[in-house]
């Protein structure tokens, strides 16, 4: 296998190589999970035992199915704002009482119920690259030679030639923030998997605040194989 | 505050059974912890303010992580000890025969400078019992003779704790 090649894409079947769907791990969580998941008391316990009071918001029982279904798999809070629209609460039951003293929830039942079994190509797509970028937010770009390697990173990225012009840390860090919001929103690299897509920011601040080179040459990679004009699902990682 | 501790000492606590809720949305389900399916709330002796105090200070929390209710009893008789100090001043305050009452040095000393210990403490007691047999609930009083009464015996404490 050649270094620039897309192991995922080639293993893909024809029908999804001819449609190219955008492949996210938020899919096979919400495929891991039931349809209809029953909260019963020790469910709920476990549930209220990680937040304050006796209140549940949606977002801490879909938290409590994808830790009991897909263990292991941690979910941002762009992601978890994009599962919420895929579920819902439901109470079957005129009167649910949660009884602490018999342990029990009687009169009624109350589920977590799954609406969609894949997560939206347009929600997926709004949110490639999301949090590679917002780590780019907190990232210090003032280091010895920051400047320097946010120039490399802008040149690769082209159509950056106000932040080239400028010394300015604060208006780098803007013009490189605006081009990488502009890039996934039309996708220009045609990157197909959020997690990929999401790496990229994060490279990107790697490289430019400690230098990494592991960091660039991944995102250099990157940029080489979008010359093939390919929908890119994987690539070949350095370590 | 012994008197007040011993009053806490038959309280129990709420019944850890709540009547959950789906709000519109269905994104929340709310379990009123203040509002149980079985509350307790503790009822006064009849005429006795003391009583009336403590029951009025009660307080549960629900402990989540052991799932039942849980009372501080010295907590309750504190806030209730706060409330008797205040309704000390409050009486002053009210039932002075002054133009001004809080200028008084035994306002002042009610209201800012009354020491704080167990043996004064049981003796405020003591005295808000016998304020409150004239007074409203408000602290003010209905009878003038016992409100001459009750200051003198306010400036005899202030005067002993002042040496």
């Amino acid at each position: 296998m050649g270094v620039f090649d897309d192991k995922k894409f080639e293993e893909l079947d024809w029908i999804s190589q001819a449609t190219e769907p955008i492949d996210s791990q938020m899919n096979e969580i919400l495929g891991k999970v039931p349809e209809i998941v029953p909260i019963d008391f020790n469910a709920y316990k476990k549930i209220v035992d990680s937040g304050y009071g006796l209140d549940v918001s949606l977002n801490s029982v879909i938290t409590f199915a994808i830790a009991k279904f897909t263990p292991g798999s941690p979910i941002s809070r762009n992601q978890m704002n994009a599962l919420e629209k895929c579920f819902v609460l439901e109470f079957a039951g005129d009167e649910i009482i949660l009884d602490f003293e018999n342990e029990t929830i009687s009169g009624g039942e109350i589920t977590l119920v799954k609406l969609n079994s894949t997560m939206d190509e347009k929600v997926l797509e709004s949110m490639l690259g999301s949090e590679g970028i917002d780590a780019l937010n907190y990232a210090r770009f003032g280091g010895s030679g920051a400047l320097v390697r946010t120039n490399e990173v802008m040149e690769l990225l082209g159509k950056c030639e106000d932040g080239l012009k400028t010394r300015s840390e604060q208006r780098k860090r803007s013009v490189l923030h605006k081009r990488l919001r502009i890039l996934f929103k039309n996708n220009e690299w045609k990157i197909k998997d959020t997690e990929l897509a999401n790496k990229v920011g994060v490279w990107i601040t790697e490289y430019i605040t400690d230098g990494n080179l592991s960091a660039f040459s991944n995102f250099c990679r990157l940029k080489v194989m979008t010359h093939k004009d390919q929908p890119i699902y994987s690539m070949k990682e350095v370590e | 505050m012994t008197k007040l501790l011993e009053l806490t000492e038959n309280f129990i606590m709420s019944r850890p059974v709540f009547c959950l809720q789906l709000d519109t949305s269905g994104r929340n389900i709310k379990a009123n912890t203040s509002h149980p399916k079985h509350i307790y709330r503790p009822k006064p002796i009849s005429g006795d303010p003391l009583s009336e105090l403590v029951c009025e200070n009660y307080r549960e929390h629900f402990d989540t992580k052991d799932g039942h209710f849980q009372i501080d009893k010295g907590e309750i008789a504190h806030k209730a000890m706060e409330q008797i100090r205040g309704s000390i001043a409050e009486f002053l305050e009210k039932n002075l025969e002054m133009r001004n009452p809080r200028q008084s040095k035994l306002y002042r000393w009610a209201y800012r400078n009354m020491p704080n210990g167990s043996e004064i403490n049981d003796v405020l007691v003591m005295v808000y019992k016998y304020l409150r047999s004239f007074s409203n609930s408000d602290m003010k009083a209905n009878d003038l003779n016992h409100v001459n009464n009750g200051i003198a015996i306010l400036e005899a404490i202030m005067e002993k704790y002042e040496q």
